[in-house]
């Protein structure tokens, strides 16, 4: 009897495995690995000046974070920051060099070790301080 | 690249986000950060230096991260083991292991690769026309994959998911080997790579490598070269960032092709860029002859700038006549300027 039980509760429960193993693989979609999110850490302003824009990157999550590369309207640019790491709840100020022209627009991604991205927008630029 | 967000939303988004926060935190900064310009270092690469974006900061990935080095790959020719056969003809034989693979592909960012004997491209395969082929494959990675040649061969040996399964082909399981065995025809620059679905997918994520089948008389003695052009997604947007010859992206930028003035310079030229239609292949202060996917002896064009579609394949020759250090880089100048760059060095 308790034998029976026992097989039937296998029987049943192969295919139920099978099914959530297939769903979870499917929402995972793991061909594509971990999505990485950098949501907590933004900018929270930009400082334009001549052939230069200020970004002030402010880490909001609790672990060490790295900014690796900056991408600036689709190219690669030049950026000088203080210090490699940005320490939970700590702030940083990064330069990228940039012949910036008054009145257009720059997008700017700033890319994670992880090549997670943040993306930033500057709107018709003047020079000056630009709150996010 | 396609620009994934429009301003105005990024800058509603990044509006939401931000608090009150801005002055306690700006006061946080160091007095470095927060006031003057800081020094300008170039050490990326070395933990705990300050870091610079590496468009002016002389750098590229140090080679012993990845295992590979985009230089050496550009030189690298596997003719495999071969053995000769009865009426005069050659087997070559290759073994390529698939497995998973953290990558660096420009400085500062790692990229989850699929490899071929953990390297991206995987192993450049040489034949001559008409030798008999054998490619043990092994799939030591985590997903199933495929090994499809581009040639003219049985429909089993394709590497075809769904084809050829009754001989142990198809999608090659995790665990699973299979032998693919076949002819070297025609002669010509060609592709290998991953077939399984999602196609894109497995191929973006690493799964390449160039083919090249020699003519029976081969070719002119000549430097040769293999640029295989690739991009990366790595933030995983359906979009590419990164793009490279050989992988790395500006590698060439720092360590340029070293080639002799006046010597015959062939480059197998591949294109194996996901996610983007078209690439393009530009050199300064030169021109080339075209010899389109290597099918025939005779030039088809005698030009500076050639366009290839995705998988699509060029044999490239030229000579230098002058010393120097001369550019090569995508003409679509955004791939350029996302890593897709490099120099040729011409000396005596």
């Amino acid at each position: 009897m308790l034998e029976r039980l026992l097989r039937r509760i296998w029987l049943l429960g192969v295919p139920v495995g099978l099914l959530g193993a297939a769903a979870v693989i499917a929402y995972a979609r793991p061909w594509h690995d971990t999505v990485p999110t950098a949501h907590e850490v933004t900018v929270e302003q930009a400082v334009l000046r001549p052939g230069a824009i200020v970004l002030v990157v402010v880490n909001n999550s609790e672990k060490t974070v790295r900014v690796a590369q900056v991408i600036l309207n689709d190219a690669f640019v030049d950026f000088r920051q203080s210090q490699r790491e940005v320490a939970p709840g700590d702030a940083e100020r990064i330069t990228v060099s940039y012949p910036w022209v008054p009145g257009e627009s720059y997008d700017v991604q700033l890319m994670m070790p992880t090549g997670a991205t943040i993306a930033y927008g500057i709107e018709d630029a003047e020079a000056g301080a630009q709150q996010a | 690249m396609r620009r994934s967000f429009t301003r105005r939303r990024a800058l509603g988004a990044a509006a939401a986000i931000v608090g009150s926060g801005v002055a306690v935190r700006l006061s946080q900064l160091s007095p470095q950060a927060a006031g003057a310009t800081p020094p300008h270092q170039h050490h990326p690469l070395v933990p705990g230096s300050s870091h610079s974006g590496f468009a002016a900061g002389n750098t590229t990935v140090d080679p012993a991260v990845n295992g590979f080095d985009p230089s050496a790959i550009m030189r690298d020719f596997d003719w495999g083991k071969t053995r000769p056969l009865a009426g005069g003809r050659t087997l070559r034989e290759w073994e390529l292991v698939a497995y998973d693979k953290q990558i660096e592909i420009v400085p500062g960012v790692k990229f989850s690769a699929w490899t071929y004997n953990g390297r991206v491209p995987g192993p450049t395969l040489r034949a001559r026309e008409g030798d008999l082929l054998r490619i043990h494959f092994a799939n030591a990675g985590t997903h199933p994959h495929t090994i499809h040649f581009h040639g003219i061969h049985s429909a089993v040996m394709d590497g075809t998911p769904g084809i050829g399964e009754e001989i142990g082909g198809g999608l090659i399981d995790v665990g699973e080997k299979f032998t693919y065995e076949f002819d070297a025809q025609p002669f010509g620059l060609h592709l290998y790579h991953c077939h399984a679905s999602p196609l894109a997918g497995h191929i973006a994520k690493g799964l390449y490598g160039t083919f090249i089948v020699d003519p029976p008389q081969g070719r002119p003695q000549a430097d040769e070269l293999v640029m295989v052009q690739n991009a990366f997604d790595p933030n995983f947007n359906d979009d590419n960032e990164v793009y490279a010859v050989n992988t790395v992206a500006f590698h060439f930028m720092y360590r340029p092709v070293r080639v002799k003035r006046g010597e015959l310079v062939r480059i197998y030229l591949v294109n194996i860029v996901e996610l983007d239609p078209i690439n393009s292949f530009h050199i300064h202060g030169n021109f080339f002859h075209r010899f389109p996917t290597g099918t025939s002896l005779a030039p088809s064009e005698y030009t500076d700038t050639v366009i290839q579609g995705q998988g699509q394949r060029d044999v490239l020759e030229l000579r230098f006549p002058h010393t120097g250090k001369f550019m090569f880089h995508a003409h679509k100048s955004e791939f350029a300027a996302l890593g897709w760059m490099g120099f040729f060095e011409v000396v005596e």
